[in-house]
């Protein structure tokens, strides 16, 4: 399966569980598709029949809300049963909407309130510069988060650090909980901001497989890397892309016949 | 109670312990940096952070004490301490100096009582509060040889007292109240935690110049609970006291209340817990000033407790 390929399952898990569940977010999921298929592809050095191989690389969702799309990728991989996602957000079900690692098989993290990853991504990346490890750790955060100050805290401990084997991946939607993030907490000139503080940035077309694995591929030798990931909010159904509406609703009826159309043609 | 903290790891620092500190413990870390420097870590001003990269290192096998004053690496970044180290069961010790109202004289901000109200109620947290300088070592050399998942360490400042033995020290258990000083005539409980110990002995020894006779409890672990030894000490003395410099809102007394209820052939009638009042202090002084301001300074609370004894 191509990165591609797997993006386009993603999306239609995400819908499906999105639509059984009556639970939101599905638009933040279909933004970050791309970029969970290109890390669970090609670029993550992980064993799905040994999750907590200790050598391992490692991935944090940041950005909690989107964890359905975790949950289908990490499915797909074969690191737990397609079957469970149907209980996503269910009465009794472990599979929680905001990601948690209890019970399933390759979350590292439980996330949901936002700010936290990048802090716990910096743990990892100094726990293994202590242990002369050569595992790296991925964190995927979201726009809107980077309002939270203790992602400055990280990012300035991170560069301090050299920490070259923390990346650091922002799903750049450029929508946030009520508006678009320029109308609500600027962030821009957002690649100056992340260079300023030390780190190496690219900024890159967040939906382009090719893109996205170049940049993952090339991240700097001795300085954290930030790959900036210009992204569409609800990318590959029409009625969803950037609209706000979509980081709450959940597809039924109409909608989700349509949606799930638009994905599998 | 600080420096025993940091003596005790010096001397037994594991190849998988990391210190972590944001930026504060100016002459009293120099012997651990110099034994460990490969162990140290300054976060810098920012707590969240600090709590986040012990929770991050502590994923990797680690074993991280996340050092600061006070409030600071409690309150600021409790959401860390909650979501990341508690659910996910890391062994994080969150050591915080300045319990109570240790800095006293530097005004609310620094002043620590709250804290173990806020802290107990986390899941999957174990809490300290020892009572003197040998507690403070033995704990955090149990906390760095046994998997004790996340912990939360409220030490004293400095000055505290020794009150142990070489030979008691070694018979404390984690989870169990100890008894430093048993009277067999079981007519008044003093239960003490954290560094009210000192005040809980010297109301005993005066006490008993009275001709009063009173056992002293040390409660260096608040959570877990040692509910058992609390029910029977309620259900054997006539007279049981608390000391915390801690609010009365949720701390020590509102633990041992907790731990009575549903016990039969309990009275609360002369039970008199020994608190802070639930209120920020108007007035500058230090520790002994601002604890006699609060009656739980030694004299005041030996007034009050012959009061009570008299009236009843």
């Amino acid at each position: 399966m191509t990165s591609v390929e797997l993006a386009k399952k993603i999306r239609i898990h995400a819908v499906n569980m999105t639509q059984l569940g009556k639970s939101s977010h599905v638009g933040a999921v279909l933004s970050i598709a791309d970029i969970l298929a290109v890390l669970y592809n090609d670029i993550l050095n992980i064993r799905p029949n040994d999750p907590k191989w200790s050598d391992r690389d490692r991935f944090i969702l940041s950005k909690g809300h989107a964890g359905a799309g975790v949950y289908a990728v990490l499915a797909e991989k074969g690191f737990f049963p397609v079957d469970w996602l149907k209980t996503h957000y269910q009465n009794g079900s472990m599979l929680s909407g905001h990601v948690s690692h209890i019970g399933i098989p390759g979350v590292e993290l439980s996330t949901g309130s936002l700010g936290h990853g990048l802090s716990i991504g910096a743990g990892l990346a100094l726990a293994a510069k202590m242990d002369n490890k050569d595992y790296r750790t991925f964190v995927l955060m979201s726009d809107g988060e980077c309002d939270e100050g203790s992602v400055w805290e990280a990012i300035l401990f991170a560069s301090h650090h050299h920490l070259n084997n923390l990346i650091a991946i922002i799903d750049y939607n450029k929508i946030q909980s009520l508006a678009p993030v320029k109308d609500t907490i600027n962030l821009e000139p957002f690649v100056e901001k992340w260079q300023s503080f030390g780190w190496a940035v690219q900024s890159v077309d967040g939906h382009n497989c090719k893109a996205l694995k170049n940049a993952l591929l090339n991240i700097h030798p001795s300085n954290p890397t930030c790959i900036i990931a210009n992204t569409t909010k609800g990318k590959g159904v029409s009625f969803m892309e950037n609209q706000v509406l979509w980081h709450y609703r959940s597809p039924q009826g109409e909608e989700f016949d349509n949606a799930l159309k638009e994905l599998e043609g | 109670m600080r420096t025993a903290f940091f003596q005790a790891l010096e001397d037994h620092a594991q190849s998988q312990t990391v210190f972590i500190t944001g930026d504060l413990g100016f002459g009293v870390i120099n012997g651990f940096l110099k034994k460990h420097p490969e162990k140290f870590v300054n976060a810098g001003v920012a707590e969240q952070n600090m709590v986040g990269l012990s929770a991050g290192l502590a994923l990797a096998g680690k074993k991280v004490f996340a050092y600061s004053i006070a409030n600071f690496n409690t309150l600021r970044c409790l959401e860390q301490i909650r979501n990341d180290v508690a659910y996910h069961k890391l062994n994080v010790t969150i050591v915080s100096v300045g319990g109570g109202l240790a800095y006293g004289s530097l005004g609310i901000s620094h002043h620590a009582t709250e804290d173990l109200a806020i802290l107990r109620s986390i899941p999957n947290l174990t809490v300290f509060a020892p009572g003197d300088t040998k507690e403070a070592y033995e704990l955090t050399k149990r906390i760095v040889y046994e998997d004790l998942g996340p912990v939360y360490l409220r030490l004293g400042r400095a000055g505290e007292a020794t009150l142990h033995t070489d030979e008691s020290i070694k018979k404390i258990v984690i989870g169990k109240a100890f008894p430093l000083i048993e009277n067999p005539v079981r007519k008044l409980a003093i239960l003490s935690t954290g560094g009210m110990l000192e005040t809980a002995v010297y109301v005993c020894e005066q006490l008993k110049q009275q001709n009063i006779h009173s056992s002293v409890f040390s409660y260096h672990t608040i959570k877990p609970f040692d509910s058992e030894t609390t029910q029977r000490i309620f259900k054997q003395f006539d007279f049981v006291i608390s000391m915390e410099e801690h609010s009365m809102v949720g701390g020590f007394s509102s633990a041992i209340l907790e731990s009575l209820v549903g016990s039969k052939g309990i009275l609360l009638d002369n039970y008199y817990p020994f608190a802070l009042p639930a209120a920020f202090t108007s007035k500058v002084g230090d520790q002994n000033y601002l604890r006699n301001l609060y009656n739980i300074s030694p004299e005041k609370i030996l007034k009050e407790i012959l009061n009570k004894l008299k009236q009843s």
